[in-house]
Formats: C-alpha cells, sequence, structure tokens
C-alpha cells in the first residue's frame, strides 16, 4: 500500500496549481466577437434642464469674498460682533470698566489673488444695524475715509504684511491678521450697547479679492477683543474680552441678470443647475461606459473673483424631487473626477468627467438620472458659471461618451 | 479495504485544487462549440481509444451493456499539463484538473437487459485568453489588456439500455440529452486610468438531444467486433444577449475490434468518422473558420491483466489518431497520441484503479500543442 500512498501524494503535487491564463494569438485562436470602443459626443440627451438660486445665503457661508470695486463681481464683508459687557469679573466681582485702551480685531485670510502686491484691506466702522436685509447701497455709505479705521497690505504669499498707516499696530501670524484699533475706533460703544460692527472692502489699483474665514466655516472666525481697565480696590487692573461675531455675511454689488436659455451655478445666493439625462438603451442597458465627459458652454466669461478659479461640481441626487433635491457624496476615486474648476474669466467649454455618476444609473435602472450642479464651496464665493442650457440654439450641453457594446462570444458560432 | 479506497478517492479527487469541473484542455477549444471530449474510460484511454466501441465501461456503444454484469460505477479524472503555441504567442505549463466522464451501468436483475446511465463531455469550451492591443480613443493611443474567459461546456448525458442475446451478440440503444451552460467572462483594462476597466459576465446555455445505436458480436473467441452509429440534434446556443442560435452536430460511425491471439495479448483496433462539416452552414460567412469532418483511429495493445489470469498488473500501450472539427483556417488540426497505463483489481474485484499517461502531440491551423495526459479512474462493483 505505501506505494500507492506515496503515488497520491506525487500526483497531488503534479496537479497543484491550477494554471489556465495564456495569452491569445488573435484573432485565429482568440474567442471569435472583438470588443469595440465607441467614442461619441451625443447631442439632446439632456432633457428638463432647470435651475434655482438661494440654496446658501451669503452670512450662512464658510467664508466670505471681498472683491475690489470696479469690477464686473465687487463684493464687501460685514461683521457685527457679540456685545461687550459693561462690566467685567475681577475677583469674583462685577467691576465696571473705567476706561478702555484699545481695540483688537483678528481676521482670518483663506485665500487672495496671489499676482498683485498692492491688495490693501481696508476696515471701516458700520453701524450695528447691519443685518442679512442690509445691501450694497444700504451700507455703501458707511464705507467712506470718515469711517475707515485701518488698513492693511495683503502679501500675495504667507503673510509679513504692513500696516499702511501704523506699522507697529499690525502683527500677523500665518494667514491670520491682527489689527490694533484705537479707543476712538467705536465712538459709540456705549450708546451700540456695547456692541461692534466693521465692513471690509478692497483697494487695489487692479481688480483682486480676499476670501476672509467666516463664523460658520472651519478655518477660524474673526474675533474682537477689547482692552480695558477697572478699578480693581482702588488699583487700576488691566482686563481683556473677546467676542466673537454674532453676525458675518457678505454684500454684493448687483449681479447681472440671467437669460431664459441659461442655465445659472454658484452666484449669490448660491444657485444650483438640473440636468436629467436621457440615454438610449443601447448604451445604457447593453454597454460599458469607460468614460463619459460633460460638455457645458459658457454663455458668459465665468464670474468671480479676479484671479481665482471657480470649483464646479456634478452630483448624483438620491431621488429628484425638484429644486430640494440633495445632492449625493462625490464617489470616492482615485482619479479626479466629477469637478471642474474653470478661471475667471474663462469661455472654454466645461469639461467634466461623470463617469462614476453614470455607472451607478447603469447598474440600476430604478435610480434617478438627475445631475446636480452646484459649484464648491457653495455659497461663499462669488464665482458663478452660466451655462447654455438645450433650449439655446447653439452649444448646448453635451455628453462625450466613450463605450464598449456588450460583448458576446456566440456571434460567429459554431 | 476502507483505507485504500480512501486513498484511491483521494488520487481521484485531490489531484490539484480543481476549482473547476472543467479547464482549458487546448488552445484548440476556443474554435467553434469548443474541443470534442472522450466518452471513454481510463482502460480505453490508455489503449488509444481503441476498445471504446467494445468497452462497457466506455459510452461510444451502447451494445456494450449487454456485457455488464454486476452493478457496476466508474469515474475518471484526468490532469493535464500543457503547452502552445500560436502565431506569436506561445505558453507553456499551463495545468488544469478536469472530470470528463463517469458512469453507472449494470444488468437488470437476472433478465438480458442492461441499462447504462453515463456522463461525459460533448465538447469543451473552457479557455482563459489574455491580449493587449492599441486602441485609439479620443484621438490618442490606449494600451488596453483584454481577458476572455470561458468556464464549461457541452454535457453528454447517456441514457441506455443494451440487450444481450447471449455472450456472442449484443445490441443497444441510447439517448443523448446534450446540455450544459459556459460562464462567460470578459475583462478590459486601459492603461490610462482616466478609462473605467469593463467587466462583463454571463451564462451561455446550450441544449441538444441525440440518439444512438449499436451491436457487438463475438464471432469467435478470440474476436469481438463492434459497431456503433449515433446521430444529434441541432445545438441551441440561448445567450441572453442574442436571438437563438442553433447549430447542426453532426453524425457518427464508430468500429472497433478486439483480437486475442493468446491468452495474455489482446489487440484493438477501431475507427471512428463524424459529420462535423454539416455545421459549416451555420458559420456566419464574415468568419473564416472552416469546419471538417473528422476520422480517429485507434489501437493499442493490452498484455496480461487478472482478466486472463496473466500477472496482477496488466500492461495497456496505445495509438490514437485523431482529426479536429474546427479551424481558423483551411489546415484541418490533427492530433496524435501515445499513451501507457495500467491498473489494479482489489477488494475482492469488488474495486479497481486504472490510470494512463498520455502524450499528445496537436498541431494544424497555424498551432502546435504539447500535452500530457494523466488519467486515472476509480470502479467500484459493490
Amino acid at each position: 500500500m505505501r506505494p500507492l500512498r506515496l503515488a497520491a501524494v506525487a500526483l497531488m503535487l503534479w496537479g497543484c496549481g491550477e494554471s489556465t491564463t495564456a495569452p491569445g494569438d488573435c484573432p485565429d485562436y482568440c474567442p471569435p466577437a472583438r470588443l469595440e470602443v465607441v467614442d461619441t459626443v451625443l447631442q439632446g440627451v439632456f432633457t428638463g434642464e432647470e435651475w434655482f438660486r438661494g440654496y446658501i445665503q451669503p452670512y450662512a457661508a464658510t467664508s466670505m469674498e471681498v472683491v475690489s470695486t470696479g469690477t464686473e463681481a465687487a463684493s464687501r464683508a460685514v461683521i457685527r460682533f457679540t456685545p461687550f459687557s459693561s462690566e467685567i469679573t475681577i475677583g469674583g466681582e462685577l467691576v465696571p470698566v473705567s476706561q478702555t485702551d484699545s481695540f483688537r480685531l483678528r481676521l482670518q485670510v483663506l485665500r487672495r489673488t496671489t499676482e498683485v502686491t498692492d491688495l490693501e484691506l481696508l476696515v471701516y466702522r458700520l453701524p450695528i444695524t447691519v443685518d442679512s436685509t442690509s445691501r450694497w447701497d444700504d451700507v455703501a455709505p458707511y464705507f467712506a475715509d470718515s469711517t475707515l479705521l485701518a488698513s492693511i497690505i495683503i502679501p500675495p504669499d504667507s503673510f509679513a504684511p504692513t500696516d499702511s498707516t501704523n506699522t507697529d499696530s499690525v502683527s500677523v501670524a500665518v494667514d491670520t491678521i491682527g489689527i490694533t484699533l484705537p479707543p476712538s475706533a467705536f465712538p459709540n460703544l456705549e450708546a451700540d450697547s456695547f456692541a461692534t460692527a466693521v465692513g471690509l472692502a478692497v483697494r487695489i489699483d487692479q481688480a483682486a479679492y480676499v476670501d476672509l474665514g467666516a463664523r460658520e466655516g472651519t478655518f477660524g472666525a474673526s474675533y474682537m477683543a477689547w482692552f480695558v481697565k477697572a478699578d480693581s480696590s482702588g488699583t487700576a487692573v488691566d482686563r481683556t474680552e473677546s467676542r466673537v461675531p454674532g453676525f458675518d455675511s457678505f454684500i454684493v454689488a448687483d449681479q447681472p441678470t440671467v437669460g431664459d436659455d441659461v442655465l445659472a451655478v454658484g452666484g449669490v445666493p448660491s444657485a444650483r443647475a438640473f440636468l436629467r439625462i436621457d440615454l438610449p438603451d443601447e448604451i445604457m442597458k447593453f454597454s460599458n461606459i469607460v468614460r463619459a465627459d460633460l460638455l457645458l458652454v459658457p454663455a458668459a466669461p465665468v464670474m468671480g473673483g479676479p484671479g481665482d478659479t471657480v470649483s464646479v461640481a456634478v452630483f448624483a441626487v438620491d431621488a429628484d424631487i425638484g429644486p430640494k433635491s440633495k445632492p449625493q457624496a462625490l464617489p470616492s476615486d482615485s482619479i479626479a473626477r466629477g469637478y471642474a474648476t474653470p478661471a475667471v474669466g474663462s469661455v472654454d467649454t466645461v469639461r467634466i468627467d461623470i463617469t462614476t455618476l453614470l455607472l451607478p444609473m447603469q447598474a440600476d435602472s430604478t435610480r434617478p438620472r438627475t445631475m446636480l450642479l452646484r459649484v464648491i464651496p457653495e455659497g461663499s464665493t462669488l464665482g458663478q458659471l452660466l451655462f447654455r442650457s438645450s433650449s439655446s440654439a447653439v452649444a448646448r450641453p453635451a455628453l462625450h461618451l466613450t463605450y464598449v457594446p456588450f460583448f458576446t462570444l456566440e456571434e460567429p458560432l459554431p | 479495504m476502507i483505507r485504500r479506497v480512501v486513498v484511491l478517492a483521494l488520487l481521484l479527487a485531490g489531484i490539484g485544487p480543481a476549482s473547476r469541473v472543467a479547464a482549458q484542455s487546448s488552445v484548440y477549444g476556443v474554435l467553434g462549440i469548443g474541443m470534442p471530449g472522450r466518452p471513454v474510460s481510463v482502460r480505453s484511454r490508455a489503449l488509444g481509444d481503441a476498445v471504446g466501441v467494445n468497452d462497457p465501461g466506455s459510452a461510444v456503444n451502447p451494445a456494450t451493456l449487454g456485457l455488464s454484469g454486476r452493478l457496476t460505477v466508474s469515474g475518471v479524472s484526468e490532469t493535464s499539463n500543457r503547452k502552445f503555441s500560436a502565431g506569436d504567442v506561445s505558453s507553456d505549463n499551463l495545468r488544469d484538473t478536469r472530470f470528463p466522464f463517469a458512469i453507472v451501468s449494470g444488468r437488470i436483475q437476472s433478465s438480458p437487459l442492461s441499462f447504462g446511465v453515463s456522463y461525459s463531455t460533448y465538447t469543451e469550451r473552457s479557455y482563459d485568453v489574455e491580449t493587449t492591443d492599441t486602441v485609439s480613443i479620443r484621438g490618442v493611443d490606449v494600451e488596453t489588456k483584454d481577458r476572455l474567459k470561458s468556464d464549461g461546456g457541452i454535457a453528454d448525458i447517456r441514457l441506455a439500455l443494451g440487450w444481450s442475446f447471449g455472450p456472442r451478440f449484443q445490441v443497444g440503444a441510447g439517448v443523448h440529452i446534450l446540455s450544459g451552460s459556459t460562464r462567460e467572462q470578459l475583462q478590459r483594462t486601459f492603461s490610462d486610468p482616466v478609462y473605467i476597466s469593463v467587466s462583463q459576465r454571463g451564462d451561455v446555455d446550450y441544449a441538444g438531444w441525440g440518439l444512438s445505436f449499436g451491436v457487438v458480436t463475438t464471432p469467435l473467441r478470440i474476436l469481438r467486433v463492434g459497431a456503433a452509429v449515433r446521430r444529434d440534434s441541432r445545438l441551441s446556443v440561448n445567450d441572453a444577449l442574442l436571438p437563438a442560435l442553433e447549430v447542426q452536430l453532426p453524425w457518427s460511425v464508430s468500429a472497433g475490434a478486439i483480437l486475442a491471439p493468446v491468452r495474455m495479448l489482446r489487440l484493438s483496433v477501431s475507427a471512428q468518422h463524424r459529420s462535423w462539416s454539416v455545421a459549416q452552414g451555420d458559420v456566419p460567412e464574415w468568419t473564416t473558420l472552416t469546419v471538417f469532418d473528422t476520422w480517429e483511429l485507434g489501437s493499442g495493445l493490452e498484455i496480461g491483466g487478472p482478466d486472463v489470469g496473466a500477472g496482477r498488473f496488466p500492461l495497456r500501450l496505445g495509438f490514437r489518431y485523431a482529426q479536429l472539427p474546427f479551424s481558423p483556417n483551411a489546415d484541418q488540426p490533427r492530433e496524435i497520441g501515445l499513451s501507457a497505463g495500467s491498473g489494479v483489481v482489489f477488494a475482492s474485484s469488488r474495486a479497481s484503479f486504472e490510470f494512463s499517461l498520455e502524450r499528445v502531440v496537436r498541431d494544424g491551423g497555424g498551432a502546435t500543442e504539447r500535452a500530457w495526459q494523466l488519467a486515472l479512474g476509480l470502479t467500484l462493483r459493490p
């Protein structure tokens, strides 16, 4: 029996590890049907296009974009801080503030025009009545020399800024501005119930912008510090109180009206566009999509901060319930898909890879074939794209599609 | 007894991971409806298929069931190691394991009637092919790598009856159910990762039937002659993505003889003709696939063995020549096999283990192939 056992082991070893993959000599010794790659640009596959504005209001945005005047899209930031208290706590007792030494305004700069060297950020005193209903013309009188509190030069790269009015009063951490304001900066502090409000504008000979952190953002909002003295048992004691914004926003000059045959995306308040795709069954049911690009032709130059870019992304939706449809998260992919970042002023066709959006629609016919376009980050930029819609006479949205029709091995039988 | 059977079962079932019932057996299996199978026992394989038409352990001739006595169950496992070259490509050390044949047969009580149920591979369409190419997409050349894989084939399930008119003459008839499917898989990857890889799977189902008739006669004590004829229907091919296709399957005519001039020596020869070319009309005109009729010739020499009371281990030698039905051009492929084998009977003749080792050389149609094929068989007679 021993030889039989040895034979069993030897034969098992001989047969171990199946290996069947072999190169093919095509066409003779390959499966007869061949793969075909189809590359085409499809017009007229988008239906039911519409757009809506008002998703993110500027006071709810994660940052505030301040753009110089004289451009197509000028804007100013407004901040109202929560009120200070007329009394401060010393040794467990409330003691009235006896003297204001100074104020210090801290701002967080997120982005700015990098090609300019004389970008100047101006700080103005505003009435504390500023709120979400305030419009450009309402606050314009307060952006005057009489209410100018300070100015600072924003360098193109990492900060080494200087205050054009008082060098000693400015100190800056990385991307953080600290501006010291004199006691007279807010002369009506007590009458205003110890509340403060400032306006921020950009002054430069050319077009430029600055993005400032807002209280809804994750990169740090501004705050106002109040340096005071209080009488503690006959001794003047230094104390500092800080307040965060109770309201911050940015106010935009009037934006151009949008035509009927145009889809708006972005802007202030933010707008979203919806596209519904209707592809033939031979593609959706009987092919493998390997790449799909959405082609959108701007109806006007991309609007936004001068020198800036605007990121526009395409999302699938969980359910198509019109303007309230919620976007799904962009699918994770090692390749950057689903968005494009055209430069402000560009009129080039915007091409967005939507392959990973179409594939789930192809796999599940019950999924809504609706795509949502919005800018990223939404609501915190003036960046706006106006695309031609399918009702436009020319340059309608199109789909550049590359697909492989379903393969079958049986065509040339036997 | 139990230990021996366990070891033999290990030999049969344990050779390699054998994750699939069928795997790629030949480069020629890519063509047409695949590589024709061999519904024969390990003994017949060792003898170059020469005894198949006279062998009750094979499923070529239903009349051989009339030679059956006790209930018999047997199965075959086959492992191959092969290499091939076709055009500019070549590959070696390709290994796979299959279970191409099994049969249950026996006499119905003490009547002259015997039955047989067998499974065999009619054709095998298992392959796993990789190709590379360059395609132009959006004006840029992109390299592609395709993997085309097919697992499965067409099974031949025979239900047969044999009638023995005595020790000298038997007849039989069988019904063949042709059934099976291939699981086909395609993968394409692009060198540029912006293009999503393609992956597609699908099943193709096959269905058909056949009838076979045969006779076996033993006019002399030293001579046995058998003949069989088989008619197969049109094969329907059902792919979910295409209208149903049909392919005409061939007539098969087989004949063979076994001569025992001396007690310990048996010579055998056989021939089979199959009219595969009737399928040529079902080949689309745009393809260059050519379908040929085939001849298969076999001869074998068996020396000794317990059947003839001459030693415990018979020595079997065989030579086989076969034409293959499908070719990508006008050159018909063929194969030549040289085989050797033996077997052992144990457990009071209630079980036997057999093996054959075959060296196969195939060429023609622009390809050449060399293979070692090891077949193992276990037969139980409870």
